[in-house]
Order: C-alpha cells, then structure tokens, then sequence
C-alpha cells in the first residue's frame, strides 16, 4: 500500500499542521506562499493524520496499490 | 521569557505521563513538542502493545501468560544479563497497574493495530486531549535545542519556533526529558521522522551520564523492495507462521545462524513449507536481532539479491494474514505488493535505541533538576528490550519521573538563567540562519550521506574496523560539513541543528560500540562474535567532561538473577 497526496492550494490557509502532524515527513512547508507542499510522497504510510489535522479539509490522501517501479 | 514549574519535553508516550503526573501534584506544567502534539512519535506509530505481568499477547499462539516472575526473568535473560535489575525490578512491578490506570485517561489498551490507524495513537491522542482538559499548558511547533543551567542545576531549556523563528527561553525548577531515541540517525529505520536523538544531546550537554549507548535494536523484517521509500513491518500472525527466508540462490539460510546461538530445537511444531527451527519455548519476537544478523550477514557475503534477501510467503495460507488484527493490519500495508505470486525483497531496519540517560529508580538524571523517561532513557532494557516493554517503560517511568519533578519544583525557588547563557545560545542559532549557501553544506545531502554512514558501519553487524570508520566519517563530516550547514528559513534551522545533534550521538553509539568487545543481543561485533561474561559484564557509561567525551564501565546492578559466568 502506498499513498497518493493532493494538496488543493485554494483551501490551504496557512496553518502548517498537517506538515506538523506527519510523522513520515513527507509534506515540508513553502515560506514564500505560505502553503503545505508534498515533497516525499512515496514515504507515505496513509495514517491520515494530515486529513485530520486540517481544518480546512484542504489535503486528501489516497490509498493505493504498490506498484514495481518501471525497469530502466 | 516563559517560566514554569516543570517543563516537559516530548509528547509521545512518556512525556504525556509525566506532565500527568507533575499536574497531579498542583504543579505548573508546561509541555512542548517540536510537531503536532501527540501524533509524531515512536509511541503514536507503535502498534500500541504494552507487556505487564497476567497479560496474554493477543497475538500470542503460544498462549503464555506473563506473570511477575516471569517478565522480570525474560527481560533480564534477553537485555543479556546488561539491564540495570532494580529499574527492571521497578517496570515488572508497576507495568499492569499503569497500564490499567490508563482507561482514566480515555486511551484505548492493546488496541495492538500496525494498520493506518496506528494503535499508539489510540492511547496519545486521547492523553493530549486528557492534559489539556487538566490545565498542562502545551507549547507546539518549538524546537528546544539546549538545556540552560543555574550552578549546578538544570534551569529550563532554550529553542526556538519553527515557523516564526522567534528564539524562546522556557526557566522551569525542573525538567522532564521525554524526547524518545535515535532510529532516525540510521538510514533504514522504522521510527518517527523527529526521532533523532535531541535528548542524548542536549543532557549530554549539560552533563549528564548517558549508559549503554551501544545498544540500538533492529527489527527483522522490513519490507525492501527496489523503490520502496520505508520500511513496511511485517508482523503478526505471519512472521510467526515465518515466510520462509532465502538468499539470491533460493537456499534458505537462516538455521545455521540460529544454531550458533543455542536457538534451534527438534520438537519445533511451527511447520508450513519448512519447520520452524526455533525452539517452541523461544518467542519468534526473541529471535529477531538473530534474524536480523544472518540477513545482513547472508547480504555481506553477496549472497543476496538487490541488497536485500528474500521472503517467500506464497506459502502462508491466507487464514493466518486475518487470523488476528496485528495480521489483517500488516496484510493491508501490503496491499499491492506481490506477496503471493513470488518472494518478496526484506531487510531489517532500525526501531529504538536502548541506552540513553542515566536514571535512577525516581527518573532523576546525575544533574539536579533533570529528569528523563521513555527510549531517552537507558540501563532499563539492557542489551535487549522484549516486545510491548518500551511503552510499558514510558507510562512507568513516565510517572515517576513527572512525580520527582514535581516535588522537586514544589520544594525549591524558580532559579536564575545567567543571560549570558542564554545569548551564548542564541548567537550560535543567529550565526547558521546567516551562513551563505555552500556545496558543502546542504543539510539534505549531508544528513543522508551521515546516516548511510551509521547504518553501513555502525549498524546491525560492527567491527573494530568498521566502527573506527564510522568514527573517521563522523569526524570529517564534523570538520568539514556541519560549519558551512547553512538554511534559508527556521524549518530548515531545525533540520540544521537535528544534523548537529544527529552527528554527536552517531559518536555517542560509535565509541561505546568499539569499546565493548564482546556480542550480546543487539551488539554485534563480528571481531568478537561471543558473549564475554568475564570481561564484559558492566555497563558502558559516557559523559562530557572538558568539552571530551569520557568513557567508563560500571559493574552491572544485580538484585535477584545472578548472571552466568562466561
């Protein structure tokens, strides 16, 4: 299982606690925009902390299959 | 300037007992985290188990019931005869009454679910909210990087916000450290992301001893395919059941690593494809610093297949992946990945540290005023911490530090920071922010390049050779990385410092490693491959003294099992 991270950058108002929730660090925080931007999502393992931190119902994540990486 | 009663540092598990306890006394308590209260640490992303005496592991085939006795002689047969008896003594006795004592606070006991929703969070979050409706004020998002003394004593800690920026000095009478272990610092590890050892550092500093720091546990089987990012843990029902492990060859290899150590018995009764060569009164869960060794080792010796070895579980019937909830959690982390059409790539990985500070049976540190509880702490587990004991030691050791801290704060004056302490501290976090960028310094590169270096030579399999590497690697970073680190906002001040942090325990656990020359549960040398009773039964201690590390050994503390004498 791997997650899928989308941040709707309309809604993300600036409060940073889905970057302070994740335990995986895989949202980090941009200073000039003032939003939460995903930065290692295959570190992601979908314990959703980020979708209920957030007041503002601006990030989903998504569980999804695994899948081999392609083959160079 | 804030100032408070008792500080604690840390909302895992630990920290949240111990700012419970202190609150209990009518005490100020100030609790701070540099993240998201309650939700990132080892505790929050545990499955949640605590081990306590008349309890069964509800993923326990074997049924065994843990009595007083019982755990006190396990813990002190797998830590190796290392762990300090009296505190072992302390944790067997007061574990189930704590743990009971926890439904007051709303958390949810043995939820035991490595799944999505993390069973550890089920006890963290409902104790966040219990604090806050008790009066414990908490500090979030500040990073506290020193402790700051007045004389002797430990007088508060100083940090900073790590969005604003803004420096913050917290004066406090006494000060709980709960900041959890190191894994971060190896790069396969299965550990929350801030783990990285802020509190070895920061007691280090201000003085205090640190015992048993060679002691850092692997967990066997983490996932490890090519591309996989972290670490997926396979637990349950099918790690007792055990895909059977094989080398590139396909030639299982793990027997004749657990024969060395006395481990494999003929009336093994756990049988799929293979038997399961371990002895039925062994616990699969005792055995995998074991596993974990032959895996790295079988890798070393380039028998493996990608780095890694393999698991075959095509022949793990599908009952036991949903025969209880620490199987069905483990099967829908797997989701996705090809478990049942062929064998998958599996490695081991960090999961705590077991030394740290030096506690005594009331959490109380050498330094006056300091107090530690949970995976910060050390001489606890010894060289091996059994399954379920590191939350039943946080909630133990949890409340008698929060106790001691606040009688203490009950019975003194709020001290005086010398402010040139304080600015000292402040101009050393001002001179990074100013730093121009550099090649040599970015913090990212560098910290990967740092933990590859642990993991590579001061990790599951050491040698004298190996460790005096690493202690060359971590020299040369220290000289030539961390003075040109530089950031471009207070988020990446914090990765800057963790660095800094991160690089001085690397040396805490190297030197230690490369003292002790024997093997015990999670030491292995592979120069010194036996257990040394004769010469090695004492524990390792560590202390900043004129700005060196200082290393000594004391005489393990025996109270009721006398340990072998080889």
């Amino acid at each position: 299982m791997v997650g899928r991270v989308t941040i709707d950058p309309e809604r993300c108002q600036c409060m940073a606690r889905c970057v302070q929730s994740c335990p995986q660090g895989v949202l980090d925080w941009d200073f000039e925009r003032k939003k939460a931007v995903v930065v290692h999502e295959a570190d992601c393992f979908v314990c959703y902390n980020c979708v209920d931190v957030c007041p503002f119902d601006a990030i989903a994540v998504t569980e999804e299959d695994w899948k081999p990486p392609d083959k160079d | 300037m804030i100032e408070t009663d008792v500080l604690v540092v840390g909302t895992g598990l630990a920290g949240l007992r111990a700012a419970i306890e202190a609150r209990r006394y009518g005490v100020d308590v100030l609790l701070v985290d540099k993240m998201e209260p309650g939700r990132v640490s080892n505790t929050a992303i545990s499955g949640g188990g605590f081990k306590h005496f008349h309890h069964r592991q509800p993923s326990d085939t074997a049924r065994r019931y843990v009595t007083f006795n019982d755990h006190f002689k396990h813990m002190v047969e797998y830590g190796d005869f290392l762990p300090n008896q009296k505190l072992a003594e302390i944790l067997t006795l007061e574990a189930n009454p704590r743990v009971v004592e926890l439904e007051e606070f709303s958390a949810e006991i043995d939820a035991h679910t490595p799944g999505p929703k993390r069973g550890g969070q089920r006890v963290t979050l409902p104790m966040t909210e219990y604090v806050k409706e008790h009066g414990v004020h908490i500090l979030r998002d500040t990073f506290l990087t020193d402790l700051v003394r007045a004389g002797d004593a430990v007088a508060g800690a100083v940090g900073f916000n790590v969005f604003g920026g803004d420096f913050i000095v917290v004066k406090s009478k006494s000060t709980v450290l709960a900041t959890g272990g190191a894994g971060e610092i190896y790069s396969r590890n299965n550990t929350a992301v801030n783990v990285v050892g802020d509190g070895y550092e920061m007691a280090y500093n201000a003085g205090a001893s640190l015992v048993d720091m060679e002691m850092v546990m692997p967990d066997a089987i983490l996932l490890a395919e090519p591309g996989l990012h972290w670490g997926v843990h396979i637990g349950g029902s099918p790690f007792r059941m055990r895909g059977v492990l094989r080398n590139a060859a396909g030639e299982p290899f793990e027997t004749k690593y657990l024969e060395e150590h006395n481990l494999v018995g003929p009336e093994a009764t756990f049988s799929l494809d293979d038997p399961w060569p371990v002895r039925y009164d062994v616990h699969p869960y005792d055995v995998r610093e074991h596993r974990a060794r032959a895996m790295v080792l079988e890798v070393r010796e380039g028998r493996g297949d990608k780095g890694a070895v393999l698991m075959d579980f095509t022949k793990v019937p599908r009952e036991e992946w949903t025969r209880d909830q620490l199987s069905r959690g483990t099967l829908q982390l797997l989701r996705g990945f090809p478990i049942d059409e062929r064998p998958v790539h599996v490695l081991p990985g960090m999961i705590c540290t077991l030394g740290g500070i030096r506690i005594d049976e009331n959490g109380g540190s050498d330094v006056p005023g300091l107090y530690a509880a949970g995976e910060v702490t050390g001489g606890v587990h010894g060289a091996g911490r059994l399954g379920g004991n590191a939350l039943s030691d946080c909630i133990v050791f949890g409340a008698r530090a929060g106790r001691s801290a606040a009688i203490r704060a009950k019975s003194i004056k709020m001290p005086d920071i010398d402010p040139a302490q304080v600015d000292e501290k402040r101009g050393r976090v001002r001179e990074i922010s100013r730093r121009e960028p550099s090649e040599e310094g970015d913090v990212e590169a560098v910290t990967a390049e740092f933990k590859s270096l642990m993991w590579e030579h001061v990790g599951v399999v050491r040698s004298g050779q190996d460790l005096e590497a690493a202690l060359a690697g971590i020299d040369r970073i220290r000289r030539e990385n961390l003075p040109h680190l530089y950031v471009r906002n207070p988020r990446e001040l914090m990765r800057a410092l963790e660095l800094v942090k991160m690089v001085s325990v690397g040396e805490m656990i190297a030197r230690p490693a490369l003292m002790r020359e024997d093997s015990r549960t999670c030491h292995y040398r592979i120069d010194h491959p036996e257990r040394d009773n004769r010469n090695w039964l004492k524990n390792i201690l560590l202390r900043r003294e004129d700005g060196k590390m200082r290393l000594w050994t004391e005489p393990v503390v025996v109270t009721r099992i006398q340990p072998p004498e080889d």
